[in-house]
Order: structure tokens, then sequence, then C-alpha cells
């Protein structure tokens, strides 16, 4: 198909086929990864991000309106670096076709020249080998082809042709990808969705998950005139469910076709999850006509269970309570922090976090989970504890979204410094210029050692480690492997600087490691430490088999 | 003129040296260990101070009794029949109720006695920040005082005896109801060493928090030389709870930052000991009124 106007709707298709091409190859992309700390998720980063622009993305045939949309829901979904920086990419893009109800192919050119030119001015040290070069490579050495007659399917063509010679050469860019002998992992991210456009344009068409959360029974509850009453326009419609039992009276339920009766179901609503297994036929879907439902699904049997609630008052019932469970909790100062495992999140709480956001390593916070925790506070201030370097970003891009409150990032690079900030620092103060002080200063001089598995033979910083051995870093560099957590921690603890002065060495136990390891390695760095006083908290934590703080 | 006699009691730390150089005397208060009682002697006869700490450590419950009717009749009885007058500076009332028992049993004693006087005096304070203040008053009494004089002068001195004390957690305070102190100094906190004052009300006050064993004596010294006045005329005094090493680190921290006269090293007893939980380090000294 030969295309050279390009509007909302067409848009919209290309991009959601561009999710499914870069689902396809996630895990591929999770894989590409230069460290082998198991951290490889850009994959999974960038198509939560992605997922978060088609998801919120609206039907419409005007390109403008689209693409603005589009970006701003990429942007509340980003996670990690490269999801930052996509979202970046799309912002850059949507700021050319704003204005356009269609966008000829050397108008979408331009767009993605401002791509790239925004995604390298949201990264305050652009680094050259990333998925910054390649999205402005793949344009630079296009734009000079770009002809008047040219169709979308050859513009594409020619990007991509740029774009992995372009991902080829990362290596040759950036020491770390050549080391770990693999390319930038957000490049080929990027490389998907394109590739995503371009079997689209070849006439595949990919499907898109349906998913819905699952709503467990509702209390029956007095309904209040305030919520829904004689004048109140209906919004949201009725989440209706039902189970149908085929009936040989009815129908042949071997032959019942599912796909025609979502069809149907498409028609009148949305969220639709319908599912046939044998002569029982399950079905959630979101309508304003629940009755036209029921109808249809009587037409081949019976329904076993069924009912249809008033999205409106669940809706307006949760952000009533919402509302009420805010107003009554007016802070000063509040506190965020991201972590994960049981036992730390436990640890945070305990110490006067308000919200412990589960995330780290595997699993980026995004723009729009911070955001979302925000909301739930009421706080003059909010202090946020990112505890990954990964994480800095995102929650920054929330700080500068949030209008409610006075955001502040502090730059905890681990759960061990944000444990020592946090338990520098009083609560209960006010004054937030005082409290930032207080936590700057429980940040500094903390060195963070963290044992973890390689998920690969490799060598990085000439240490050289197997698939699955215990490898150590100190903050964020590779300083030792071993055959025993014991012994790679204590490697890695022996290269802290002026290890000999310090006084407090806290050990988090992950979930891979026994009691007994945990207690070996405190007995071990008290013997070989004493001036330090060490002690171990059980972190619950996956990934790090041990997390140190020491200061 | 009648002599005065100035006793104190076992939370004044004060030393036999001490209180042979000055003429004190002192109310024995009593610890059980494991329901066993001792008496709180500030010369061990019957057991070592390492083993009340290695107690504790085992997570022994150590509790302490304040000064009985017993004791205060018996020893208040034993210096008016010497015909002497008595200034009792007692541990903080915030802390202790031995200074409201005293104070029972004088008005129980007197009438018997009758040109004899018993002054309790509250030291809002406790170890050698009561120590101190018993010193003084023996001084006062030398230099031939009258015992309101010499009440007088302790009410306005004891909000110039500053505490300044590290302490391993405040577990042991809070289980045994003396220390004021925010959530902030409480929950799992590592290496963190809370900084605890004795206020205007003679409370343990827990001011702030300080990261590490190191830092922290460091902190007490800064303290110690941000506080005290005139140093070069006056002996201060460094005690610890079973860990003789602060203890000398403290004092040469502070000798490294003041010229004082001299430094009293010690050991916290077996009650104040029993508050403040093994690992405590403690300097006490005369300086700027207190603010709190």
């Amino acid at each position: 198909m030969e295309i050279r106007k390009i509007d909302g709707a067409l848009l919209n298709d290309l991009f959601k086929a561009g999710l499914g091409n870069l689902k396809l190859q996630e895990q591929t992309i999770n894989e590409l990864n230069v460290f082998p700390v198991p951290d490889g998720d850009t994959g999974s980063n960038m198509r939560m991000t992605v997922e978060n622009g088609v998801k919120n993305a609206p039907e419409t045939e005007n390109v403008g309106e689209f693409a603005t949309a589009f970006a701003r829901g990429v942007l509340l979904g980003a996670r990690g670096n490269s999801g930052v920086i996509t979202s970046q990419y799309f912002k850059g893009i949507s700021l050319v076709l704003k204005d356009h109800e269609t966008v000829t192919i050397r108008e979408f050119a331009d767009a993605l020249v401002q791509g790239y030119k925004t995604a390298y001015k949201a990264v305050v040290t652009p680094t050259e080998g990333t998925i910054l070069t390649v999205c402005r490579e793949a344009i630079e050495l296009t734009y000079e082809k770009v002809t008047d007659d040219m169709d979308l399917e050859a513009l594409i063509k020619l990007w991509l042709v740029q774009a992995k010679k372009s991902l080829e050469e990362t290596p040759e860019k950036l020491a770390v990808l050549k080391e770990a002998g693999v390319v930038d992992s957000g490049g080929a991210g990027l490389i998907a969705i394109f590739e995503g456009f371009l079997r689209y344009l070849g006439g595949e068409i990919f499907e898109t998950d349906i998913s819905s959360s699952e709503h467990g029974p509702t209390q029956v509850k007095m309904v209040s005139k305030d919520i829904f009453n004689a004048d109140s326009v209906m919004q949201f419609g009725y989440c209706t469910e039902f189970i149908l039992q085929l009936q040989n009276s009815k129908c042949n339920p071997a032959e019942f076709d599912i796909d025609e009766f979502i069809a149907f179901l498409e028609t009148i609503g949305n969220s639709i999850v319908a599912l046939k297994d044998e002569d029982i036929v399950k079905v959630h879907v979101h309508s304003f006509e629940p009755w036209r439902v029921f109808q249809k699904a009587q037409q081949y049997g019976e329904l076993v269970t069924l009912k249809a609630e008033n999205m409106d008052i669940q809706n307006a019932q949760t952000e009533a309570e919402k509302k009420a469970k805010k107003a009554a909790q007016h802070k000063a100062i509040a506190y965020v922090a991201v972590c994960q495992g049981e036992g730390i999140i436990e640890l945070y709480k305990s110490l006067g976090c308000d919200i412990v956001v589960n995330g780290g390593q595997t699993m980026n916070t995004s723009t729009e989970e911070f955001v979302e925790a925000f909301k739930e506070l009421n706080a003059d201030n909010i202090i946020v504890f990112p505890n990954n370097k990964n994480i800095v970003m995102a929650a920054e891009q929330a700080r500068d979204i949030y209008k409610d409150a006075k955001v502040h990032v502090v730059k905890t690079g681990s759960v061990a410094q944000g444990y020592f900030a946090l338990s520098m620092m009083d609560v209960d103060e006010t004054d937030v210029e005082t409290q930032l002080e207080t936590i700057q200063s429980g940040i500094e001089n903390v060195t963070t050692v963290s044992t973890t598995r390689s998920i690969r033979d490799t060598s990085v910083n000439g240490v050289v480690c197997k698939e699955n051995e215990p490898i150590s870093i100190v903050d964020h560099t590779l300083v030792a492997a071993d055959s025993s957590v014991i012994d790679s921690t204590m490697k890695a603890i022996a290269t802290v600087e002026d290890i000999d002065d310090k006084e407090v060495i806290v050990i988090f136990k992950g979930q891979g490691v026994s009691e007994d390891d945990a207690n070996e390695l405190q007995s071990v760095i008290n013997a070989k430490y004493p001036c330090a006083e060490v002690g171990t908290i059980d972190g619950q934590q996956d990934v790090y088999d041990f997390i140190l703080g020491i200061c | 003129m009648r002599q005065i006699a100035v006793l104190t009691d076992s939370t004044s730390d004060i030393s036999k040296e001490l209180r042979d150089e000055f003429g004190l005397d002192y109310l024995k208060m009593a610890v059980t260990v494991d329901g066993k009682e001792y008496p709180a002697s500030l010369d061990y006869e019957q057991y070592t101070p390492s083993w009340i700490y290695g107690e504790m450590r085992k997570g022994t419950r150590v509790k302490t009794v304040q000064v009985t009717v017993e004791e205060f009749t018996k020893k208040f009885t034993e210096y008016l029949e010497k015909g002497m007058d008595i200034v009792y500076v007692a541990c903080s009332s915030a802390l202790s109720g031995s200074y409201n028992t005293g104070r029972v049993v004088a008005e129980e004693l007197l009438p018997n006695y009758p040109d004899a006087k018993i002054a309790c005096v509250d030291a809002r304070n406790s170890s050698m920040g009561e120590g101190f203040l018993a010193i003084e008053a023996s001084n006062l009494a030398k230099e031939g005082k009258s015992v309101e004089e010499i009440v007088a002068t302790l009410e306005n001195d004891r909000d110039y005896y500053h505490q300044w004390c590290a302490t391993e957690t405040l577990t042991y305070l809070a289980r045994a109801g003396r220390v004021a102190a925010g959530k902030a100094f409480f929950g799992n906190m590592l290496g963190m060493k809370p900084i605890l004052i004795s206020n205007l009300k003679g409370e343990n006050f827990a001011i702030k928090k300080v990261r590490g064993r190191k830092s922290s004596i460091e902190e007490l010294a800064n303290e110690v030389a941000n506080n005290i006045v005139d140093p070069e005329n006056q002996m201060i005094a460094v005690l610890h709870a079973d860990d003789e090493s602060a203890a000398n680190m403290l004092k040469e921290a502070i000798l490294a930052k003041v010229n004082v006269k001299g430094v009293y090293m010690g050991i916290i007893g077996p009650i104040i000991g029993a508050s403040v939980g093994p690992g405590t380090v403690v300097a006490y000294f005369k300086g700027k009124k207190l603010e709190l």
C-alpha cells in the first residue's frame, strides 16, 4: 500500500503494530545486557512505556491530536532510562505533528529529526553508542534521500537500514558494550518498533492483548444521592460479567463462535475479555447497555451467574475514599521510596516512609507510578528515595509533572544508602531544607556492596565470571567474582576505600541465601574489620544475595 | 555551729576516692538481676561491673530499686545522732522516687531532733552530674555556708551541669521509662547512636543521633568544647558502661579540643547502667546555662 499522507488513525495502527513487534522481541532485547547483573529489562521497560501510549491513545483522524495524546501516555508510562529517552523521542515527534490534520512523508521525516533532538536534550550528558545515537543517525542518513513522491514504506525501510547499521556500530562507540559483546538494548528496542511499522505496512496484523483487572465481589453499599441522582449523566457504564451455559436446545455448543460473539460485544462495549471452554462461556465487558449483552447471550443458552455494576458509582466511591483518606493525612513532608524485598519494604515503612513502591533492579518504576504515589499523599513536600540510578530519571520526570506538592528527589543509589539516609533523619521534622540536609549527610560516604549471580559467562573490568557465579559490585562497578557468595562479597569489601576506618556495616540478606550464609558473612566481617559495627537485616530481596551498606 | 553531712545516692556514680576526698556518703539503692537482689554499691564488693553488663548483653533483665525507707532512716539517723545537719543531693526526680522518699523520711525523723535540719535537693541530673553537685555541696559546707545557703546555690547551679551521653540504643532507657525521645530514635537503626542530654527538668532527652561509634565520640567532644565554661579551672568526668576504650577515646578527643584542669575517669554504676545499657559513654561538666 502506497501511503503519502499520515493521519491519526494510521499512526495509531502503526504504533499498535510497533508495540506488537516490540513484544515479540521483548525477551531478546532484555538479554542484550551489558552488565552481568540481571537488570536486563530494557525490552520490558520499553514495551511498558509504549504500551501506556497505545492504551491511552484517542481514536482520532487528526494526526496532531493523536501524536500529542500518545506522547503524553508514553511519558507517563516511561520506565528505565531507555523508556524515558523513548518518551522524549516521541514527544519531539509530536511537537512537529501537533498542529497538523495530516502530514506528508517529508513532514514525518522532519518529526523524526525533532524526535532525536528532543531526546538528546532530555539527557544531561548524552552518551554515544546508545539509543540516542541510533535515533539520530537513522534519520540523519535517511533524510537526504527523502523525495517528494516517496511513500511511507520506503521511508521506514531506509530508516531501518541506517538504524541497524548504527546499532551494529554501537559497541565501537561504547566500551562497555564491546566488552560484554552486545549491541545497545535501547537502540534495538527502537528498531523493533519501526520494524513493527514496516510489518504493518506489509499487511501484517498484530493481536493486541485486552487485559482487564479482576473485580472481586463488591459489598452492597447504600448509594448516596450525592454520587448518583436524577440529574446524573452516566460516564462509565456498567461493568458487566456473566457465565453462560450453552444449551443444546438453543445452539450447537461445539460450533458456538466466540470471535463472532466478541465482534458483537465490540459494537456495544469495551474492555472485553471473553473465553469459551467447551460449553461454558465467560464474559467481561464494559457497556452502557448491559441488557443487550445478556439478551444476546440468552440466544445461545442460560446464564449461570450474572452481574452489572454501575461504574460511575464504583468510581465515585473509590475517588471519595481516596479523597477522605488524603484529607486526613496532611503532612509538611511525606516520603516515597522504591524498594524491593518484603523485609526491606517493612523496614522502610517502620522508618517513616509513607509509600514504598515495590520496584527496583528488574522492575524500574515508571513516571506514572510515581505520579500515582504522589496523588495518594497530601503533603506540602514529597521526598523521593529512588534507591537505584535507573529510577532517578523517571522520578525526576514525575517531579516536573506533579504540581500539587514540591517534590524533591534525593540521589540514593541503593536501598542501603536510602536506609542510612532514613535512619539519620527525624520523621517529625517539618522544615524541608533541614531534612534534605540531614538526608544528604546520611547518604554521604555510604558505599554499597552488592552480590548477585552473573547471568552469563562474561568479562567486565577484567573480572572474569561464569554464568550463575556469584559476582560482587562496589557501587556501580563489578570488582569481584568467586564460586562462594561469602568470598566474592569479602573480596569486594576489601576494595572499598578506607575500609579499615569504616564504622558501620549493614547486611541486607536476600532470598537466595540461607540464614547460615548471612551469619557466616557477619562473623567473617566482624573478624576482619573489628572496628566496624556489623548487623544483618532480613531484606528478602531477590536478585541480590547480599546488599551491604558501609560507612 | 552544727556540722553538715553531705549525702548522695547510688546514681551519683561517685568513686570511693572522690567520696573520701570530699567527705561524702551515699544512700544505697539496689539492683535485681534475674530476680535476685544486690545492693547497688559503687565499690562493687559483690560483683564486677562487667558481670552486670554482660548479663544485660545476654538479655537478662536488670531492674533497679530506689533508696528504701529503711536505708534513709538508718543513714539519716546515723548523722542526726552525731548532731549533724544533712544535705541530701538526690538523683533527678524525673528518674527516681528517692528524692520524694527522702523528704518523707526527713519529715518523719525531724520532730525527734528539734535543732536539726535535713534538706533534700533534686539534682535534676544523675551520675556525675549529680556527683559534681554533691562535691559542690561539700565544698560549700567546708566554707561554712548554712544549709539554706547551700540549697539555694545548688538549686541555681544544677541548671549549669551538662550531660552529653552516647548510648548504643534507647531500648533500655525506653523499657525503664527513663527517656524523652521522639519516634526518630526508635526502630531498626544499626550503628546509630542516640545522643542524650539531661534537660532542665532532669529528664534524659534524646537530642540527636550520630552514625558510628567514633563519630558519636567526636560529637560528644564537640559538644563539651561548645558548652564548657572556664575549663582551665574545672575537673570534668568521663564515664562508661563497660567500654573503657570508648571512655579513653572520649577523654583524648576532649583534651584535643579543650584545656581542662583534669578528667575524672569512672564507671557508670549499676543503677544508671541498668537504664542506659552497656556500651554507653558520657561526659559531665559545668558549662553554659542549659537551654532545654
